[in-house]
């Protein structure tokens, strides 16, 4: 699985398309896995912060899970698809989102790519900053602006602030034991 | 296109055509519900869904929900598993509606909130915290519900046809069917480390059990994936070869009636919002 060739130049739909069934079916199971984990605590879901901070701890949590097993290019936006598509298929998942979805992964797909050997050159630290910071939290800046809109709330300033920083910290520590779980499973698998 | 001996070709394209007769004459005995071309369930997934979104009164709601009783009505479904869906629906139906019941929708209305129980430290259940809650879980539930039943009379492999003959890429539609594949396979193996750590002694601490479970949990259905996926590679997965199915969907005369269920939901709809003249609440607005 070596990525010796420049795939910055790439765009994501052809990213995915250099996933090979290997990949596709590993990003599959773990997107399962997130599912099943998720769905007792859907059904308590409330529209408070924290309770947002945490399901974003799980989503970046999945994503460096996936990033750190399967290491290629295009495997964020795979993972991203295939859960949107679970979601729909299960929970009939708002449309809106899977617009939403795209920004902080394209975002993300470009800043881990960005290494001398494509996408193989991702770093502990770039895992951190691309998928925690930067993916988690333009998902959660995004959901706070879908959220207020689609459940007719008013949060104080203080209280947007406070949660978006909660989340942020969340999404970093996600990141971190992520990499570590995925290292422990790469090392086993090969 | 991989290359194939012709012979070979002849022998494969016949036995696939036997049994594709076979399988298309048992298929009439199946439920109607099966039967539907996933393309049509799909589309009116989707049309019942932003039906379902352009609405926040509960009453109308309710009427989306009961609209999806008889589609399982005519499926076939096994009792037990329509209870447990029912079962399940209620329950996060009450879940979500009790939560949401406590939160704070004061901005949302005019005037003082009726309190129902007032817990101290300014948390209340309000009448219309429960409405804002039954609202908001019914929005949730509703295309669960649909979604539900699409997923339960469709084989996975139906629906990653009807996806690739709506020009999805391939990649993405065998995602969705490795996933969907895969649930049953999860859910089994989540059994089966369970059973194994209850066999060494697991501790009775739900949290250490629930640690020692993660990892094997992961490592051997990781391993189950790769395996379904070396399978797909020596079927020459990656040369965008794959398009074979024992059956194929076509649409026909027995889509019709899901097709006039979707028509009916989004007229209603639209008929209801901007033509019957009720009073639809938006919950939010001053009652």
């Amino acid at each position: 699985m070596s990525g010796n060739q420049a795939t910055t130049h790439l765009s994501i739909r052809e990213s995915i398309g250099k996933l090979t069934a290997v990949d596709i079916t590993t990003i599959a199971v773990l997107a399962v896995l997130f599912r099943v984990s998720m769905f007792g605590y859907r059904l308590t879901m409330a529209a408070f912060p924290y309770n947002i901070g945490i399901r974003f701890f799980f989503d970046v949590l999945l994503a460096c899970i996936v990033v750190g097993v399967v290491r290629k290019r295009g495997a964020l936006a795979a993972y991203a698809v295939t859960w949107w598509l679970i979601n729909f298929a299960v929970e009939g998942e708002d449309l809106v989102w899977l617009f939403a979805f795209w920004i902080p992964i394209v975002v993300a797909e470009w800043y881990l790519s960005r290494t001398p050997n494509g996408y193989d050159g991702v770093t502990p630290k770039r895992m951190v900053i691309g998928v925690g910071l930067l993916y988690g939290s333009l998902l959660a800046v995004i959901y706070w602006i879908y959220l207020p809109t689609y459940y007719q709330l008013e949060y104080a300033p203080g209280v947007i602030a406070i949660s978006l920083g909660i989340i942020i910290a969340l999404c970093i520590a996600a990141s971190v034991v992520g990499g570590i779980f995925a290292k422990r499973l790469r090392d086993v698998l090969n | 296109m991989s290359s194939v001996a012709p012979g070979s070709m002849a022998v494969a394209s016949a036995a696939p055509t036997r049994v594709g007769k076979l399988l298309e004459a048992s298929r009439q005995e199946e439920p109607w519900a099966s039967r539907v071309d996933p393309r049509v369930k799909l589309g009116v997934f989707v049309l019942f869904t932003i039906t379902n979104l352009m609405f926040l009164d509960p009453r109308v709601l309710l009427g989306l929900s009961a609209s999806v009783l008889p589609l399982w009505a005519v499926s076939h479904v096994r009792l037990r598993t329509v209870l447990t869906v029912v079962f399940g629906y209620l329950f996060f139906l009450g879940g979500v509606t009790l939560s949401q019941g406590i939160s704070p929708v004061g901005h949302l209305f005019d005037g003082d909130l009726r309190v129902l129980i007032d817990f101290g430290g300014g948390v209340r259940l309000t009448v219309e915290g429960l409405q804002v809650g039954l609202s908001r879980s019914l929005r949730m539930a509703n295309p669960l519900l649909f979604g539900l039943w699409v997923g339960m009379t469709t084989e996975p492999t139906m629906i990653a046809r009807a996806l690739m003959k709506m020009k999805v890429p391939v990649e993405i539609a065998f995602m969705f069917l490795s996933a969907l594949r895969l649930l049953p396979v999860v859910t089994k193996r989540a059994q089966e480390v369970r059973d194994a750590q209850a066999i060494r002694g697991a501790s009775r601490n739900v949290v250490r059990r629930v640690r020692s479970m993660l990892f094997p949990l992961f490592l051997t259905s990781i391993q189950s994936a790769r395996t379904m996926g070396l399978t797909m590679e020596c079927r020459a997965f990656s040369a965008k070869a794959w398009d074979e199915f024992l059956r194929d969907i076509k649409f026909g005369p027995k889509d019709v009636p899901l097709l006039l269920y979707g028509a009916l939901i989004v007229g209603a709809g639209l008929w209801i919002l901007y033509f019957s003249g009720w009073e639809i609440s938006t919950i939010g607005n001053a009652q």
